[in-house]
Parts: structure tokens; C-alpha cells; sequence
């Protein structure tokens, strides 16, 4: 049996019945995590409190972002390319105006986008950071003895939306339905997986620092 | 069966002014770079080129600035086969801008053409020949005469 | 009856060799092919036949034919048309009935194995009384005519994919014709309609080279179909610097920037319409500020609204949403408290541990 008998049918299954399983597994798998963090709570702290918990919780999500001179050292391979990775997949994912148009259609937010050339310069610059990642913990016997099947699987989900992303921008698989319809899917393949694997710490990421700074603030001490 | 369209009026009688602000494509730069290098082809190498101006995405007014670019030089002839078509020089020598027209007046094809004379312009082999028998013809009847 | 070639035809009608010569340049213009072609072109249509087309219509509108003759006063288009010979065409020819149908038997006959058939329309399979001719079903009449066809001819998107009767739920079970024949060659010449001049470019590729242009995967000529709206569009420049109309009537509208975020389909539709255009070269959809509809791709008309932009998701996702966070909340707390439970189980069975846990008797460690 044909599963689609065009490009077309297979674009608009991606944008419809695979967008509304992939969006639904996606606030299912994060509700899931985050309610099994938060309902196994903490022990009450009956300590006097020497300092607010808000303030420096918040302060440290923002503070946190800078990396600190320690890590650096350790490892500036990592800390750089990691910079450039996640600003180029930010400037991609929030500034090009397909994207933003999803956005708005969702959440009915809008903001200006950026033109082409960034998009595509962040593309590019975003995959040959990931690649020059792969490629470190390939050649990294540390990291490499550590890497599981879920941190090559994690690789694969984020460096997959955005070479379908620059394929179908390029138009380099023919016809562009079926390119666009792969970026689609590679997103929703993404956003199955973001829950349920290490994906998920661009949520628990504020948590943790929040959690952190929170504690240090509670206990009077400057983070 | 022939298929006849009748209609007494063209678009050009009702008036249609597309009205658009300016901005460009960028196919005006990429057709003098094509010009340019037809004329040294055709000045090294006698070989005429033909661009077909109606192959090519232009946007409103576009045309219209290439022409005015290429201004107009000293010959302007017109053709009259299966409607009207003109030919005229711009004010570069070796560029031709040719324009051909339905029996209606409109427009069915437009070229530059870069050469020293556009091709149809010439007298055709074979009506030359044809003409060769016309004036034989005549001259045999002018001797039974 | 089709026994002269086409430029016998012209002399004729007393057309000079410039004129001839004039006609072919048009023709190639038409037919998408670089200026170098003419003289092949040429040299071509001296030894062509008028060949015969027997034009048939189904589920149609008429749009399509409609598009093809009403066009303009005789252009190329009509020059076209003169030069072959169209024998049957239900609309048009004066004949009815019988007589008709006779015509169309009499031209399959004389011209077997080597007539063009022009379809228009999508043919019923649900029941074939949603469409008749003659008392014969579409689809009898289709594998009928198409038996003693050199090619077929798909014009418009409901012979090319189905198109409008085709749509959701498809109460006629429409199909389109390249579903159903499958040993001739169909050349689909998608759109609704299609651009008059891409109709007749395909029939002067016929009636030039006698043979059929090369296609795309969905059976179009390439030299019209072979790139999309997108990539053609004199807007695209705005779409690149990221400059986009966000009404009809704003600003960037009247600065005639990119329609994308307006619903425009440019970007997966395959056509001609940026450079052939419309209406004697007026104007095309885009250009008269409505973004692209991508009428000559399949299922058109079942892709969504055509106000929404391509990268918005199709389905009812607010409501897979809000199933989902339900769902998410009640699996997440039965999770919550399947932890809490492993928890406090792991609490109560704690022992603490002594120094004499750490003692080096192996006996101790290996049991």
C-alpha cells in the first residue's frame, strides 16, 4: 500500500496528524519529568532563613550562563563550541520567520525576523559545531568511554532538523514538499525524544539553578 | 476545425496600468553581464547572440528601465509579416532590441538581439531564389510580347 | 486531411518566410527554449504535421478551456490552434449529438495510433452516472479514445491529480487520468487553469518535435514546471532580507514585500506564472498582491487555508495539546507518586552503616 501518493499528502501529514502526536507525546513526556521532580519534594528546611530564595534563584539562572574560569580551563574546546552551537540554533530557531510564524500561530507571540543570510550563516556555523562536537567525542577516549547510545541518539535528533532545515531552505532534495515535509518530521522526531533523554535540560536547567541559587540565597551566601 | 476568437477589443484598449512602487529582481544586472559578453564574443568570434526577454522573471517597471538604460541609436526598421515587428538599434552599436507583434498589435515576442544585423532582416535564401523565377517569368512574358 | 506540413500551410495563407521565420521565434519563446533553438525549430516545423487532438471533457468547469481560447485576440496561442487539427471537442464544435460522436470516432480512425487527446476534467469511479457523455461513462470514453492515442494531455489539475472534485471526501471518486492509463504517455499540464500559454507551449512541443517534452516526477514539462513560484518571484529579494506584508493592506503590502506570512504557496508550488504571466503579460496573482494559491500541485485544495502561512501546522493541534497536558498531569502524578512511594520505601529500609561494614574480611565482602 502507498503511504502517500504525493509529496503534498506526506508534507501535510507532517504538518497535521504527525505535529499533533508529536506536540501531544511532547507536553505529555514533560509533564511527566517535571511533575515526578517536583511531587518527590524536599524535607522541609525549619532553619531561620538568613536571605530571600527568589532574588538569587533568579539571579543565578542568569549568572550560571557564564562559564566560570575553572571549567574553562578543563575543557575550552567544549565550553567555546558549545557557546556557538546553542547561539546559532537560538538565532535559527527564534529569528527565522517561518519559525516565528509557528510561534505565532501557537502562541500568538510575534517579533521581527532576521534575514536569510544570518539564518543560513547560523545554519551552517550550528552544523559544523555539532559535527566538530561528534568529532571531540569520538576522538576523546574519556568522553568517548562515557558516551552511551542516548548521547549519539541526542546527536542525531538535534543535528537532523537543522540539515533537513537547510536542505529544504536550499531546496536541495526535489520536490520541496518532500524537504520540507523531512524537516517537519525531523523536528517531531526531536521533540519525542526532548522529554525522555539529556534534551531535557533546557527545561530542568532553570530548575537547577533556580534551585541552587534559591538555597545559597536561603542560606545568606553570595552565589 | 478552426478555432476563431472573437473579440474586438485587446487589454491594451481597457487600460491596465499595473501600478507598483520599484524594486528589482536583480535580472537587469545579470542581462548586462550577458550583453557584455555577447559583444566581445561578437566582436572575437562574429557570433551573434539572442536573449529572449520574455524568459525571465521582471518585476513591475523592470523592462522598462533596461530599454531606458539601453536608449535608442540610429536605425529603426519595421517588418511587416504575420503582423508588425520592429527592430531598432539602442544607442550601443551591436545591440538590437526586437519586438514582434500579433496581426493584432500584440506583443508575441521580445528579444535583444547582439549582432551586426538581425538574421530576419536579411533577404531569406529562398525568396531570393523565388524572386530570381518572378523576374524570368516577367522577362519571358515581356519577349512574347 | 492532416497530410500537409505546417509550413505548406502557411505559405498558403501567404505568409512570407520572415513571417515564417517570426512565427518560429514566438514558438520558441513559447515553448521555453533558449533563442539558439530557433533555426532548429524552424527546420523542424518545415517537415511537421497539423496533427489531429480530440479534446475530451469530464468533471470540468470549463476553466481550462475557457483560459486556452478566451485568452486574448489570435496570438501564438490562436496560431497554435489553427495549425492543428481539433476534431472533437464538445464545447466548441458545432456538431451535436451523433454527429459529434461520429467525429470523433471518424478522426480516431483516420488518425490511429498517432492523435493527441486533450482531457480536461477528473473521471468518476464511484458510479459512473455522475458523468456521461453520449450515454457513455468518462471513464469508457477515456480508455476508448485514449486506445488509438500517440499521447494524452492532462490539462488542468483535475485531469493532472483529481483537483477540485477530487477534494475531501471525493463524493464522485474522482481520479485523475495518469491513474488510470498507464500505457501512453500523459503529459500533465496542472493548474486551475493552467496558463494558456503553457497549454499551447505543450502542443507546439508535439507539433514541433513530434514527440513529448521531458517531465517532472509528477509527469509536468519541465521547461514550466521545473521551477517553483519561490524561486522565480521578483518578491523573493524581501523574503531573503526577512521583509514581509502582515495584512493586505499594511505598509510592507504597499511596498510589495513578501507574501509568505500571508499564506503564499510559492515556495512548494511548481509553475510559470512569475515569468510567463497573465493576460497578455499584465500581471500574475503575486504580482497583483494575493500570494500563490499552488493550484497546479495535487491536493491543493485539501492544504490547509490558503491565508496560512506553509510553516503552520495543519490539524487541530490546540486540542492534541490539551488532551496531552492532561494526560501529562495525570501520568506525571502517578509518576510523582510512584517516586515519592520508591522513596519512602527506600527510607524504611535504610540501615545505617557501621565501620564494621568496612571490615576486610573477604568472607564478609563475598557473600
Amino acid at each position: 500500500m502507498e503511504l502517500f501518493s504525493n509529496a503534498n499528502d506526506f508534507l501535510l501529514w507532517t504538518r497535521g496528524d504527525a505535529f499533533n502526536i508529536a506536540i501531544g507525546l511532547f507536553i505529555i513526556g514533560i509533564l511527566i519529568r517535571l511533575l515526578e521532580i517536583f511531587l518527590l519534594g524536599r524535607k522541609q528546611d525549619f532553619s531561620e532563613p538568613r536571605g530571600s530564595e527568589w532574588g538569587p534563584g533568579l539571579k543565578n539562572i542568569i549568572t550560571r550562563s557564564v562559564v566560570d574560569n575553572g571549567t574553562f580551563k578543563r575543557a575550552p574546546f567544549v565550553v567555546v563550541v558549545g557557546y556557538i552551537w546553542h547561539i546559532c540554533f537560538f538565532i535559527i530557531l527564534l529569528f527565522f520567520v517561518p519559525h516565528i510564524e509557528l510561534i505565532h500561530a501557537m502562541l500568538g507571540l510575534k517579533w521581527p525576523g532576521l534575514g536569510s543570510q544570518f539564518i543560513d550563516a547560523s545554519a551552517v556555523i550550528a552544523m559544523v559545531a555539532l559535527l566538530a562536537m561528534l568529532w571531540h567525542r569520538l576522538t576523546h577516549p574519556v568522553l568517548k568511554f562515557l558516551s552511551t547510545f542516548e548521547d549519539y541518539l541526542v546527536w542525531l535528533v538535534t543535528f537532523l532538523p537543522l540539515l533537513t532545515g537547510y536542505i529544504a531552505f536550499h531546496r536541495m532534495i526535489d520536490p520541496y514538499p518532500l524537504a520540507l515535509g523531512l524537516h517537519i518530521l525531523s523536528v517531531e522526531l526531536l521533540l519525542i525524544v526532548f522529554p525522555f533523554t539529556k534534551l531535557m535540560h533546557a527545561i530542568t536547567l532553570f530548575i537547577a539553578r533556580w534551585y541552587t541559587g534559591a538555597m545559597m540565597g536561603r542560606k545568606g551566601i553570595e552565589s | 476545425m478552426n478555432i476563431e476568437t472573437f473579440s474586438s477589443q485587446t487589454l491594451a484598449d481597457i487600460k491596465v496600468q499595473v501600478e507598483s512602487p520599484e524594486y528589482e529582481t536583480g535580472n537587469l544586472h545579470s542581462i548586462l553581464t550577458e550583453i557584455k559578453f555577447s559583444l566581445q564574443q561578437l566582436l572575437e568570434q562574429k557570433k551573434s547572440h539572442t536573449i529572449d526577454l520574455r524568459a525571465m522573471p521582471w518585476s513591475p517597471g523592470e523592462e522598462r528601465k533596461l530599454e531606458k538604460y539601453l536608449g535608442k541609436g540610429e536605425v529603426r526598421t519595421e517588418l511587416d509579416a504575420l503582423g508588425k515587428s520592429i527592430f531598432y538599434e539602442t544607442s550601443y552599436s551591436g545591440i538590437w532590441v526586437v519586438t514582434h507583434y500579433s496581426e493584432d498589435g500584440v506583443i508575441i515576442g521580445k528579444s535583444i538581439e547582439v549582432t551586426y544585423m538581425p538574421e530576419m532582416l536579411f533577404s531569406q535564401y529562398e525568396e531570393v531564389k523565388d524572386s530570381l523565377e518572378r523576374i524570368k517569368e516577367i522577362e519571358r512574358i515581356e519577349e512574347i510580347k | 486531411m492532416n497530410k500537409q506540413t505546417l509550413f505548406e500551410l502557411l505559405q498558403q495563407q501567404g505568409v512570407s518566410r520572415r513571417g515564417f521565420l517570426k512565427y518560429c521565434t514566438a514558438l520558441t519563446s513559447l515553448m521555453a527554449l533558449p533563442a539558439s533553438m530557433i533555426s532548429t525549430v524552424a527546420q523542424a516545423l518545415e517537415s511537421a504535421r497539423r496533427p489531429s487532438v480530440i479534446w475530451l471533457s469530464f468533471q470540468e468547469c470549463t476553466g481550462c478551456a475557457e483560459s486556452l481560447l478566451r485568452s486574448h485576440s489570435p496570438t501564438v496561442e490562436g496560431l497554435i490552434f489553427d495549425h492543428i487539427s481539433l476534431d472533437y471537442q464538445h464545447t466548441l464544435q458545432a456538431a451535436a449529438g451523433e454527429a459529434a460522436e461520429h467525429a470523433r470516432e471518424q478522426a480516431m480512425k483516420e488518425n490511429y495510433g498517432n492523435y493527441l487527446v486533450v482531457v480536461d476534467g477528473s473521471i468518476p469511479l464511484a458510479d459512473p452516472g455522475y458523468s456521461t457523455i453520449a450515454g457513455m461513462s468518462n471513464l469508457d470514453m477515456l480508455n476508448d479514445t485514449v486506445a488509438g492515442a500517440a499521447a494524452v494531455i492532462a490539462v488542468g489539475t483535475c485531469s493532472a491529480y483529481g483537483g477540485l472534485p477530487h477534494a475531501a471526501p471525493n463524493p464522485t471518486g474522482a481520479v485523475s487520468v495518469s491513474s488510470l492509463i498507464k500505457d501512453k504517455p500523459v503529459i500533465n499540464v496542472p493548474g486551475c487553469p493552467p496558463i494558456p500559454t503553457v497549454i499551447t507551449g505543450v502542443l507546439a512541443h508535439y507539433l514541433t518535435f513530434g514527440s513529448i517534452p521531458e517531465l517532472d516526477r509528477l509527469g509536468r514539462p519541465k521547461v514550466f514546471y521545473g521551477q517553483s513560484i519561490h524561486d522565480r518571484c521578483y518578491r523573493r529579494p524581501f523574503y531573503d532580507k526577512g521583509l514581509f506584508a502582515e495584512t493586505f493592506d499594511d505598509e510592507g503590502a504597499k511596498k510589495g514585500w513578501c507574501l509568505y506570512r500571508l499564506g503564499c504557496k510559492g515556495p512548494m508550488t511548481y509553475n510559470a506564472c512569475a515569468t510567463l504571466k497573465w493576460n497578455q503579460q499584465t500581471s500574475w496573482p503575486v504580482e497583483s498582491g494575493h500570494g500563490c494559491l499552488g493550484c497546479s500541485e495535487p491536493d491543493f485544495w485539501d492544504a490547509g487555508s490558503f491565508y496560512k502561512a506553509l510553516s503552520i501546522p495543519d490539524g487541530d493541534y490546540a486540542r492534541a495539546a490539551g488532551y496531552a497536558v492532561a494526560s501529562g498531569v495525570v501520568l506525571g502524578a502517578a509518576a510523582g507518586f510512584a517516586n515519592q512511594k520508591t522513596k519512602s520505601a527506600a527510607v524504611s529500609q535504610h540501615t545505617k552503616v557501621s565501620v564494621d561494614d568496612f571490615s576486610l574480611n573477604q568472607k564478609d565482602t563475598n557473600k
